[in-house]
């Protein structure tokens, strides 16, 4: 519950369109309902669970299910709220500051660059099948889907052999540096010192 | 023009892991600020022969850049004096921001941030990208896309820029904004390309490649006013329309 006080705090601070996050998150649902299905099946447990649905006196397997689909879904939200204010080059730098691995920050950061440009070159390769495509045979569909993620694959293969070469003319040797120059503004302190406050109150209230 | 050659590249011979035998004896001498055209149809050898000029695919034969053999010392510094730009931006621009692009080279080669940050700022204005470092290279047009690229060599202040196809897809602005942004840059310059009007406003001489063989290298004008010789190796002759608009 507190959790959900300070992510409309947050919310509100960041002026994004307040039922943004809220639409966003029911990408999650489909989970969710899995997560009922199986809910039925979980057994009793002595386990104490720390949270909301506890002090509602449920039985064992709902409390779970409460406590794992609020959690899922307060993630999403903060994760949504995250990816919706901060640029992505932003929070891999962010990353190497918490010194994440380089070689993970590296992966990302190609992922991040090149997941546009496979699925532009996927939804070009779709759309040539479908102009000559004989209407409504789902068989033949599927099979020609098939060889589009096979070119798919080759053609990735080859724009990474392509783009090393090119990192090779430009000196590549092992090594990516980073060009970081985050610096902590005061406005981020101001942030920091509210933000904990804020939790503070909460917890000491709740 | 200078008596020393700025690239020298005495019978380079390159096979393809496949057995293709791209470059079959390749030899050539340019001159430090001259722009060298390299004309040639699809497969004659253009990309690979590019490639070996800064080590990136290493074939038989000598190369000398700036008068440094290349070996494996002087491996770095020759990729620092040539500027090798791509086909496919996509493939020159693999950072999350043009900044960090353009900054890639300059930080490889262990420049400290300050400079570094001083050279992408003078890349990006050379090319007429100031306020784009931020921007993500998949937002921006084709045309934007292939000056960033030139920006992302021009950061390491090369003597030598070698472009591979640079007008492929381009429609007409982009390709008037890219001539004149070549010729507003003094290096010595390789440029590969088929389109002959490109050349012709581009380059001061001509490398006709075939088939891995360099068949004719002149001035410009003796080989793209020489329709039967274009002909012969596979290219369309230039409309004399772009001959008079040329020659004004």
């Amino acid at each position: 519950m507190a959790s959900l006080i300070f992510f409309i705090f947050l919310l509100f601070l960041s002026r994004i369109p307040f039922a943004f996050p809220f639409k966003r998150s029911l990408i999650i649902l489909p989970f969710i309902v899995f997560l009922l299905l199986l809910t039925p099946f979980l057994g009793e447990s002595s386990g104490s669970y720390n949270i909301v649905a506890n002090e509602l006196n449920l039985p064992y397997p709902w409390t779970v299910f409460l406590t794992v689909s609020l959690k899922a879904w307060l993630s999403t939200l903060y994760l949504i709220l995250l990816s919706s204010t901060t640029r992505f080059p932003d929070l891999l730098k962010g990353l190497e500051k918490l010194k994440v691995p380089h070689l993970i920050i590296i992966t990302l950061s190609f992922m991040y660059r090149y997941i546009f440009v496979f699925q532009d070159e996927a939804f070009r390769m779709k759309r040539a099948r479908d102009a000559r495509s004989k209407e409504g045979n789902v068989l033949w569909h599927i099979n020609s889907l098939g060889s589009i993620i096979g070119s798919l694959f080759i053609r990735a293969y080859e724009r990474g052999e392509r783009v090393y070469k090119a990192m090779l003319a430009r000196g590549f040797n092992g090594e990516i540096s980073s060009t970081s120059e985050f610096k902590l503004k005061p406005v981020d302190l101001l942030f920091l010192i509210a933000s904990s406050l804020f939790l503070l109150t909460i917890r000491v209230i709740g | 023009m200078n008596e020393n050659p700025v690239i020298e590249v005495k019978n380079l011979r390159f096979r393809y892991p496949d057995g293709q035998e791209a470059l079959k004896g390749v030899s050539l001498r340019i001159y430090e600020n001259e722009s060298v055209a390299l004309l040639g149809p699809n497969g004659a050898g253009k990309s690979t022969l590019l490639l070996n000029l800064n080590g990136v695919l290493r074939g038989e034969g000598e190369i000398f850049i700036c008068g440094l053999p290349l070996n494996d010392k002087n491996l770095r510094e020759i990729r620092r004096l040539i500027g090798l730009v791509f086909q496919d931006p996509d493939d020159q621009l693999f950072m999350p921001t043009v900044y960090d692009d353009v900054a890639f080279g300059p930080l490889s080669f262990g420049f400290p941030l300050p400079e570094v940050k001083e050279r992408v700022i003078k890349a990006l204005k050379a090319v007429g990208l100031e306020g784009y470092e931020k921007r993500s290279p998949h937002h921006l047009s084709l045309g934007e896309k292939k000056r960033a690229s030139i920006a992302t060599v021009l950061s390491l202040d090369p003597e030598i820029l070698v472009l591979d196809e640079p007008t492929s897809n381009l429609d007409p602005r982009g390709r008037r904004q890219l001539i004149e942004l070549l010729n507003s840059l003094h290096h010595t310059k390789i440029i590969a390309t088929h389109d002959l009007s490109f050349a012709w406003k581009t380059a001061d001489r001509i490398a006709l490649i075939y088939q891995g063989e360099i068949v004719a290298f002149a001035e410009k004008r003796k080989i793209l006013l020489n329709d039967n010789l274009l002909l012969h190796y596979g290219l369309e002759p230039l409309s004399s329309f772009e001959v008079r608009v040329q020659e004004g």
